[in-house]
């Protein structure tokens, strides 16, 4: 009975991102890349919904398995940040995402050619969002928008899959304790489970990167462990799934990295029509 | 279904969807097949390669620069155990499957190739398939269900495709819809073989368990042999003809874009709670019922039981297009229907007028020789000058003979006899046959078309009146399959409401059995804790309450305080502060439950001396307490987990079942209304049947009637003329003229 539910376009479920853009976003990350987390954020962003597409991709087009919206959080204000037709609307329909990108970048990469050296080639990719960073980092009023998203949505699909949140942020909440208002958006409900809240913390601090932990106690500091907290422990389907494909699991195991990529977490979902768990 | 941590390596992860897309931008540097080398991939709105998306590959489109083929290539986005080898044996298989054997050309070619396409500096494999022509199986049921004779070929060929499987040992492993394509000729192509069965892989495991909803509710991934298709066979032939009986189905109970035929998984698994179900277990052809009986039985027999596809059952006949027309164009369809063989204007003869719903054919009343057809011989005109002419012209020569001799007598008299002599010719013109006959029969016709009647004013109204009918008729079958969707949506919501709020109240135990393991293990690893605390707690319960020597508690405090269950120091674990609306903060007794107990004239001071007592007594147990844990004690902890686990398990099971109570209960409800709807349904279509009948009837005298008017009116013009030609002075000239 628990997130079960097939996901079709009779039976759709939503995807809401939430983007940290406060001023503290410009330093880099940890690590040996020193890339800035706004960057790191924004093509996590764009990777994400360009798998999104490709993975609603059928004969005849993009099929709406998904409605998507991306909240921006930061100095301006907390709502969406698409642009151009899709400008100022939250939930979006997966098709229409799709074939709305701010805009088509290209760059000439150097790609592995195969035989040991290395081709210049361009890419084309569209992209949706641009590194913002700026302002000071209302999280718990982005969490509450994201709230009311759910609950509308969970109103108007009380059978669905649950809808999924994911929260890309370096942590340091400065509208209060983002714990309570976690808690209450993790507590809306469809008949298939809870809302799934998790979370992708881009962190100077330093520390191992960590992928889907199921406890806080290699975590760096607090704001990670605050994240790991209100991170929805993982469903158990895409805990086999994750398993099958080599994740470390257990049943404490949530939706959390930490300077790691998310974007795997799009290939969790099974969406449509396959008998998802091994009866 | 738990996941272990796995200590084994982490397979080769596939690239994503999107990685291959981005990698097939230059198809000059990701392929290696020379037919592919450089070839164009199919493009997005985007001008990105196009991918159609499968739970395990992502497929591009692509146009051989060299050949011009075009192909579909498969790239894999998660590892399949043993890939390589079971394409090997599957081509194997195929490629010795004559063509010329298989009842239509389903099978598709395809080539695996190891070194496939390069993503970021590896080669990944790639199944490279012929471009199959073909329109998905729902698409084309949406696009062709107006048809019930095209979906019943199709039903057919989709039985003699199982049939070619099943003959060659081998099962497909996903029947479902999307690699069912439908081609131009209504023949079928079978597409994707990824999860197939042959026997060369026989002993290996299943890749997939097929479409959710096409499935045995017993299909488990152990299941992999040549029978894992034939539930899902049987469901789409299955609803093939219910569709081709009764097109309206189709509207009825699939969702538009539904990734289904009729019925979905939870239809499958629980048929009592199903909305759609009964609307096939209920039909009113008694040979769709009959199928759905039999898809029911099926359904839960393990599948090695369930027979091959075969024609052994009776089968519902292709609806002869009802008088629905929600989809037909705008004639109904009775209108528009051909008999077999005729080629002549459909709508000119009423031969070709069917009564709704296939009953018998109103033929025209055959042509009756026509009364009176006989004198039409007759030339215009007298013939045969008899006796009476003579006497007239004898009578006339007389009277004038007379007359003159009066004259000349009686010049004034003589003017008198003048009428006389023409009253003797004016008689006899009346006796004359012909002028009696033509008179008879012009009477004769009057009457005939007076009873007759101008069938042409009646053809209009009755026309004028059948196509009000149909209209009527269409617009209540158009509503009853509104009032039909709107039950199904309001059963399903009912249904989700119920799961919903079940649900919450299931998910704090759900939530706890699955925290239920890791509890467990913080138990075991802190098992000393676990242990003396549960010491301490049942010394407890040796320190009565009224052996306290509390000041306060004593006397009529005791029985208060074991209202609140506190009865020993056991029984309370701490103190809570509440504030009250009519003095100082009240001091609570927090139980071993966690209610609060607050019996009457409870003070504070009672409340920390009791608090106090209890205390002291801990601290004195905790440096008794055991201070090392036995392996009893381990074992102890892990069964009342274990117990635990057990109860939380069983109530899981009763919510499921007080969810599937109530929703049989919900769709019993609908399932009466919906009984009550198909009665309606029935009578109001034997109603529609009969009026449709007799106007078709009455339409089909009528038409041959139009002949007998035609010729009657015809008869009474030209009796008309006749009648003129035999006028009095054409008598005269005739008698006396001889013409």
């Amino acid at each position: 009975m628990v997130y079960t539910a097939e996901i079709s376009r009779t039976n759709p479920t939503c995807f809401i991102f939430l983007v940290d853009q406060s001023a503290s976003m410009v330093d880099p990350i940890g690590g040996e890349v020193k890339q800035r987390k706004a960057d790191v954020v924004a093509d996590a962003i764009n990777r994400l919904l360009t798998e999104l597409s490709v993975k609603c991709a059928k004969e005849e087009g993009v099929r709406d398995y998904f409605h998507i919206a991306v909240i921006g959080y930061g100095h301006t204000s907390v709502g969406s940040v698409f642009g151009g037709a899709l400008a100022g609307r939250d939930l979006v329909p997966i098709s229409e995402v799709a074939d709305n990108p701010a805009r088509i970048d290209e760059r000439v990469k150097k790609v592995p050619d195969g035989a040991g050296g290395l081709v210049e080639t361009s890419v084309t990719f569209p992209l949706w969002l641009e590194p913002v960073a700026n302002g000071g980092t209302p999280m718990v009023r982005a969490l509450s928008y994201a709230d009311n998203l759910v609950a509308g949505w969970v109103e108007q699909h009380p059978d669905g899959f649950p809808p999924i949140v994911l929260n890309l942020t370096d942590g340091e909440s400065t509208d209060g304790d983002p714990s309570a208002a976690a808690a209450a958006l993790a507590a809306r409900a469809s008949s298939d489970g809870t809302a799934l809240l998790y979370n992708s913390h881009v962190s100077d601090t330093g520390g191992s990167p960590t992928t889907f932990p199921d406890s806080d106690a290699d975590l760096p500091d607090a704001y990670a462990r605050q994240l790991f907290a209100m991170s929805s422990v993982l469903p158990s389907g895409v805990r086999s799934y994750a398993a099958t494909q080599g994740y470390r699991m257990s049943d404490a195991t949530r939706g959390f990295v930490y300077n790691a990529d998310i974007v795997s977490i799009v290939d969790f979902l099974d969406i449509g029509t396959r008998a998802t768990e091994l009866r | 279904m738990d996941a272990q941590p796995v200590d084994r390596p982490r397979p080769r992860a596939y690239p994503t969807g999107a990685a291959y897309a981005e990698a097939l931008q230059n198809t000059g540097l990701c392929f290696a097949d020379p037919e592919l080398r450089g070839g164009s991939p199919a493009l997005t709105r985007l001008g990105l390669p196009r991918p159609i998306s499968g739970a395990f590959a992502s497929v591009f489109t692509v146009t051989s620069a060299t050949t011009g083929r075009k192909f579909a290539v498969k790239c894999f986005t998660r590892e399949v155990p043993d890939q390589a080898d079971r394409y090997r044996a599957i081509s194997a298989l195929l490629s010795g499957l004559d063509d010329a054997s298989l009842s239509q050309p389903w099978k598709m070619g395809f080539e695996y190739l190891p070194r496939g396409v390069l993503v970021n500096g590896r080669w990944y494999p790639v199944l490279k398939m012929a471009w199959v022509d073909g329109v998905g199986l729902t698409e084309w049921l949406d696009a062709n269900i107006g048809e019930p004779a095209a979906v019943r070929t199709v039903a057919d060929n989709f039985a003699a495709l199982a049939a070619d499987l099943a003959d060659a040992g081998i099962a497909h492993g996903d029947f479902q819809h999307g690699n069912l394509l439908v081609a131009p000729d209504r023949t079928l192509r079978l597409v994707d073989y990824d999860g197939m069965f042959v026997p060369a892989l026989a002993g290996r495991r299943a890749t997939e368990n097929g479409h959710r909803n096409y499935q045995s509710p017993m299909r488990t991934s152990d299941d992999f042999g040549p029978d894992v298709d034939r539930f899902s066979a049987w469901l789409i032939h299955v609803s093939l003809l219910a569709l081709a009986a009764e097109p309206d189905l189709w509207e009825r109970l699939h969702e538009p874009g539904g990734e289904y035929l009729l019925l979905t998984e939870d239809d499958l698994k629980a048929p009592d709670a199903s909305a759609r179900f009964p609307a096939l277990t209920g039909h009113p052809d008694p040979a769709v019922r009959r199928l759905a009986d039999e898809l029911g039985r099926l359904a839960v027999l393990p599948l090695g039981r369930i027979p091959e596809l075969d024609g052994s059952l009776p089968v519902p006949p292709p609806a002869a297009a009802n008088g629905s027309a929600a989809r037909g164009g705008p004639l109904p369809d009775w209108m528009t229907k051909h008999s077999p063989g005729d080629t002549a204007d459909p709508t000119a003869s009423p031969a070709n007028i069917r009564a709704a719903g296939g009953g018998p054919v109103a033929r025209p009343v055959p042509t009756r020789p026509t009364p009176g057809s006989g004198v039409q011989a007759a030339a215009a005109g007298f013939h045969g000058r008899g006796g009476m002419e003579l006497a007239v012209v004898a009578s006339f020569v007389l009277g004038l003979a007379a007359t003159v001799v009066a004259l000349l007598l009686f010049p004034y008299a003589a003017v008198a006899t003048v009428p006389f002599s023409f009253y003797i010719p004016y008689v006899s013109h009346q006796s004359r046959p012909e002028v009696g006959t033509l008179e008879q029969r012009q009477k004769e016709v009057f009457w005939k078309l007076n009873d007759l009647g101008d069938p042409n004013v009646k053809l209009a109204a009755l026309a004028h009146e059948r196509r009000r009918l149909q209209k009527a008729e269409t617009s209540r079958v158009r509503d009853t399959a509104d009032r039909h969707q709107e039950l199904d949506y309001h059963l399903s919501h009912s249904h989700a409401a119920i799961r919903q709020e079940v649900a919450r109240e299931a998910y704090p135990l759900q939530q706890e059995l699955d925290g239920l393991d890791a509890a467990l293990r913080a138990a075991q690893a802190d098992v000393l804790t676990v242990v003396r605390d549960a010491f301490v707690q049942q010394r407890l319960r040796q320190y009565p309450v009224d052996k306290a020597g509390v000041p306060g508690v004593s006397g009529v405090m005791i029985p208060r305080l074991a209202a609140f269950g506190i009865r020993t120091a056991a029984d309370f674990t701490g103190l809570r502060r509440m504030p009250t609306t009519d003095g100082p903060d009240a001091l609570l007794l927090v139980c071993a439950d966690g209610s609060l107990a607050k019996p009457l004239d409870f003070t504070p001071a009672h409340a920390e001396a009791l608090m106090r007592w209890r205390d002291s007594i801990e601290r004195r147990l905790r440096t008794s307490a055991p201070t090392t844990a036995t392996a009893a004690d381990v074992a102890a902890i892990t069964a009342r987990f274990a117990a635990r686990r057990t109860h939380l398990e069983a109530e899981l099971v009763r919510y499921d079942a007080l969810v599937k109570q109530r929703q049989g209960e919900a769709t019993t409800r609908v399932n009466a209304e919906r009984a009550r709807l198909g009665d309606e349904d029935r009578e109001a279509k034997e109603r529609f049947r009969l009026r449709a009948l007799d106007l078709d009837r009455e339409t089909a005298r009528n038409q041959a009637l139009l002949g007998d008017h035609q010729r009657l009116t015809a008869e009474r013009d030209r009796l008309g003329k006749e009648i003129e030609k035999l006028s009095f002075a054409r008598y005269l000239r005739f008698t006396f003229g001889g013409s």
